[in-house]
């Protein structure tokens, strides 16, 4: 398995994810990457660089917030958690995706419904 | 030498890499470290050195050039973190250097208007200081002093005898306790080889219950209970014996009484009763239990020696306890009261009150004066809002010719704010400098304001923290209002606009300052005004003829004689006095003009119904006082030492009593008599009647007076003729020593005693005067410096006119004129209102002088000559400039 995802759609897709994953519970930075990593079985490997800005500019729109937290084992980690803007942005972006994903459906399908014109 | 790695060491100079880049904040950093060491942890686990794990953790979350962009990326431009040298406090400092050296030079380039300047607000803010001292203190009279205060009366709407203070005591629940006190002419207190005359009172055991002292040694519980005890005042005890305890010691009044002491107390400065020493009431039954015991009857209602104080009890109505003891006189001795014609009320003044705001004044102590406290307190507003006028108006007017700088300093990144705070930081430092030195010229100035007021601050009376923060206060408004300006406006101005110099900008705020210094002139105008018409109107006072000849009469004061003494040998006295040639006239007298003889004394003339009112002003005298005083007769003879009867029964009066007695003419007036129901005294038949004369200042109208021969009385007036005043004083001196060796010679000059009632205005016309002038020349330094700066602005202006042919008289006319016109507005508007004023100042007087027109006249060509003296100063320099420099200014 040594195919990789492009630039551009792993960019296009950080947004849900991060939000989906935050959706599901509070998290913080490293647990986040270690979460992409092991739900795309390795496909995806986020930067910490893109990281950290991309939450960033989550919790500037609003949509996210962060804290600190110590958990009662460890040292002390800034979580973030969705906010109900977040929510709402996650629908819309589900909705996107899943009309992608309903096309390609479609159009990889063994009765193909498309009929293309010469 | 090995090497071993340290994770903490690593992480923390990974981290000081980061953070040298301003990107990360704090939170980014920890956040960023945090994620760090869970990887290094993770790694650890995987079973990696800790090195190990540290290199590929760091290396996946990447150095500061790999996170910076990203970060920035979000970042940039959406002003999270704007790091900003501005907020370092270092950057701060340096422009605070900047700023304060930029002041200084400027200061120093124009060293006249910067003088001018600070000077005038300093010399305003230091007589406005003294002015808040003056009125801070009169107005801490007795407050803070007693824990009772607020519940202490004085009774009586004037002295009014104990009876009233006993009654209250047992009769009215409201009343906690009375206190009793009676004022005694002074005595002669005598300790070893020591002779002083000191106030003294009497005083009942429960004044220390009422009033809380401080007691140096002795105690408040019986320190008043026995005869022939006193308790000193802390000043005097010290004169008497140092530093010695002075309770438990003897002391000898009026030559033989022996007193014990049995207290020493502070007397505070801001209380109205002062005392050298307070004898105990008991002494006063002692010296005549008849007298003391009759105050308590009918005699001792009508006694007017004795003063009240009572403490209510807490929570009474005072309004409704006055109402209630209002009519206690009528109730109780109506029938008296009717007798002499009479209606009688009783009042109650308030403790706090009776130093200001009494119409009968202190009685104990000095009075303070209300009018007074608020004409100095508005005198010291005017001379601080004049002096910050001129100050805000000569640095806004400074501040519009930096126009150039402005320009200069914005086209190199000065901001809006930067300049602001530079201009605000100016005028502070100004105003600081005003601060400071007005401290100063208050310290020196303080032992002549004392002599002008009539008080003895000391320096700690001035340094009190109330007046450091009251400067404070004044300093930050100053720099405010004054750095406002420029600070709003002229930071505003386009630089490019601002580079071509000031005579392309607006002159903004022209009217406002022109109206500042109207406002300045104003002040001043009035004061002007105000301190001519009292001047004339002492003059007049002083002037006009009294009826009587003050002049060439020499008065000595016998009165620390004792009577029994002066009694027995006043004759001789006066005898041996006439033996020089130069003496005319002597008499004895009670008092003399210029001092109060027995007012209001109620002595009916016959005929005159005895339901009504007729007092009159009873001085009791000798013999020759008609020549030794020159009252002029206007009918009958004066006393006459030959007919016997004159001694007892004969008195004079003067036309004004005749008026008020209704009799048609001074003849009628021969002998009729006069009787006093009440005391018998004064009564007699009138021999003679005198030309009204003024017995008191022109400040009051002449009353009905009357004479009667008292031989004996404690001055004696002597007339000398004239050019022989030197020797004949010394005479007297000489012939004083052979009668009364041992006891202190005291004299005075009759006109100038006599002057003295003239010294309250005479006070406060200089007053007046110092502080008129002082307002007009600060608002002349401000003229001054506004014309140099309109002149300045107008150079070239000038330089083209004389070019085209205008003289210089032309330009000096048109430069005056401008800055000439708001003054003479400003004198109309200060004569309507000195003239309201003065006319309200001269109304209390009963004789007074017309404020003419011509007064006005005179204050305004005062005002305008000086206006103008100022304004020429300036534009005749100006005016007398070469064209051509003038031209190539700028």
């Amino acid at each position: 398995m040594n195919h990789s995802i492009s630039k551009e759609l792993a960019g296009a897709s950080t947004r849900p994810i991060l939000l989906s994953i935050l959706a599901r519970s509070d998290s913080y930075g490293y647990a986040i990457i270690q979460n992409v990593a092991e739900l795309s079985d390795g496909v995806m490997d986020w930067k910490e660089g893109m990281l950290y800005p991309v939450l960033h500019r989550l919790e500037d729109e609003k949509l996210i917030e962060s804290f600190w937290k110590t958990p009662e084992s460890g040292r002390k980690r800034k979580y973030y958690r969705i906010l109900p803007a977040g929510l709402q942005a996650l629908e819309a972006e589900k909705q996107s995706w899943f009309s992608v994903n309903a096309m390609f459906i479609r159009l990889w399908g063994p009765e193909a419904q498309l009929t293309l014109s010469v | 030498m090995s090497y071993t790695f340290k994770l903490d060491v690593a992480i923390a100079s990974w981290r000081q890499s980061l953070k040298l880049n301003r990107s990360f904040s704090d939170d980014d950093l920890d956040e960023l470290e945090n994620h760090l060491r869970d990887a290094v942890e993770t790694g650890i686990e995987e079973g990696l050195g800790e090195e190990e794990a540290y290199r590929k953790a760091q290396s996946r979350l990447g150095d500061f050039t790999e996170l910076e962009p990203e970060y920035k990326k979000v970042r940039f431009g959406m002003g999270r973190i704007k790091t900003s040298v501005k907020t370092d406090w270092r950057w701060f400092w340096a422009m605070a250097k900047n700023y304060s050296l930029t002041s200084f030079r400027y200061m120093r380039k124009h060293p006249v208007f910067s003088s001018i300047n600070i000077g005038g607000l300093a010399v305003g803010l230091a007589g406005c200081l003294l002015m808040v001292l003056f009125v801070r203190q009169e107005l801490s009279f007795d407050k803070g002093l007693h824990e009772k205060e607020d519940r202490i009366y004085r009774l009586g709407s004037s002295t009014v005898g104990w009876p009233y203070g006993k009654i209250l005591e047992a009769e009215y629940p409201e009343v906690e306790r009375v206190t009793y006190m009676r004022s005694y002419p002074t005595f002669p207190i005598k300790h070893q080889d020591q002779t002083l005359y000191e106030t003294l009172f009497y005083a009942d055991n429960a004044f220390f219950d009422v009033f809380d002292y401080d007691f140096v040694s002795g105690s408040p519980q019986s320190a008043l209970e026995t005869a022939y005890s006193i308790v000193l005042s802390s000043e005097l005890s010290e004169r008497l014996f140092g530093t010695q305890d002075a309770a438990g010691r003897q002391i000898v009044l009026r030559d033989s009484l022996q007193f014990s002491v049995t207290g020493v107390v502070n007397v505070p400065r801001n209380s109205h009763i002062q005392f050298g020493g307070l004898m105990s009431l008991e002494t006063f039954r002692a010296f005549d239990s008849e007298r003391f015991d009759a105050g308590m009857t009918s005699q001792g209602w009508l006694d007017v020696n004795m003063i009240n104080y009572l403490v209510l009890n807490e929570g009474v109505d005072v309004a409704a306890f006055k109402e209630k003891v209002r009519t206690l006189p009528m109730e109780q001795v109506g029938e008296l009261m009717k007798q002499y014609g009479i209606e009688y009320e009783l009042g109650l003044e308030k403790y706090g009150d009776i130093y200001l705001k009494s119409d009968q004044g202190n009685l104990l102590g000095p009075s303070g004066s209300l009018g007074n406290v608020y004409l100095l307190g508005a005198v010291g507003l005017f001379l601080l809002l004049i002096a910050c006028v001129n100050f805000i108006n000569l640095t806004t007017a400074r501040a519009s010719t930096r126009a150039r700088e402005i320009g200069l300093r914005k086209a190199i990144g000065a901001d809006r704010k930067t300049l602001a705070v530079q201009f605000l930081f100016d005028s502070a430092l100004a105003a600081f400098g005003a601060t400071v030195l007005s401290m100063g010229i208050a310290r020196l100035a303080l032992p002549l304001f004392n002599s002008l007021v009539q008080r003895s601050y000391t320096t700690q009376d001035l340094w009190s923290l109330e007046m450091f923060g009251m400067l404070m206060a004044i300093f930050a408004c100053v720099t405010l209002v004054s750095g406002a300006y420029p600070a709003l406006l002229l930071s505003g101005y386009h630089p490019v606009e601002a580079m071509k110099g000031p005579s392309t900008t607006k002159s903004g705020g022209g009217w406002l300052r022109k109206g500042l210094v109207g406002f300045q002139f104003t002040t001043s105008g009035v004061l002007i005004v105000v301190t001519l018409v009292a001047y004339t109107q002492i003059r007049y006072m002083q002037s006009r003829p009294l009826g009587f000849d003050a002049e060439q009469v020499v008065v000595v004061d016998a009165r620390k004689v004792p009577g029994a003494e002066r009694n027995a040998r006043y004759e001789a006295f006066e005898q041996s006095i006439k033996e020089n040639a130069a003496v005319s006239n002597v008499s004895s007298m009670w008092t003399v003009p210029g001092r109060s003889g027995w007012r209001g004394q109620l002595s009916f003339p016959e005929g005159y119904p005895n339901d009504g009112s007729y007092g009159l002003e009873f001085l009791a005298v000798g013999w020759d006082v008609v020549p030794t005083l020159g009252i002029n007769m206007v009918a009958g003879r004066a006393f006459d030492r030959q007919i016997g009867q004159d001694a007892s029964t004969a008195v004079l009066i003067n036309e004004e009593a005749v008026k008020a007695a209704g009799w048609a003419s001074s003849e009628e007036a021969i002998g009729k008599r006069f009787t006093s129901p009440g005391s018998g005294k004064p009564e007699g038949v009138v021999i003679g009647v005198f030309e009204n004369y003024h017995h008191h200042g022109l400040q009051e109208s002449i009353e009905p007076m009357m004479m009667g021969i008292s031989p004996s009385n404690g001055l004696f007036a002597i007339r000398v003729e004239s050019a022989q005043m030197a020797g004949v004083v010394s005479h007297i001196a000489g012939v004083w020593d052979q009668f009364f060796p041992g006891i202190t010679y005291e004299t005075f000059f009759l006109d100038d005693d006599f002057a003295l009632q003239y010294e309250e205005e005479q006070r406060l016309t200089r007053v007046l005067s110092i502080f008129a002038i002082l307002t007009i020349l600060i608002a002349c330094l401000g003229l001054s410096g506004l014309t140099a700066f309109a002149t300045a602005q107008r150079t070239k202006e000038i330089g083209i006119r004389k070019t085209m042919g205008a003289s210089s008289r032309q330009v000096v006319m048109l430069l005056s004129g401008d800055s000439m016109r708001p003054i003479f507005v400003s004198f109309i508007i200060a004569s309507a209102i000195g003239y309201f004023i003065s006319y309200k100042w001269v109304e209390r007087f009963a004789y007074r002088t017309d404020i003419g027109i011509e007064l006005l006249v005179m204050a305004g060509v005062i005002m305008m000559l000086i206006a103008f003296l100022t304004v020429s100063f300036q534009s005749v320099r100006a005016a007398m400039a070469d064209p051509v420099k003038s031209i190539r200014y700028q």
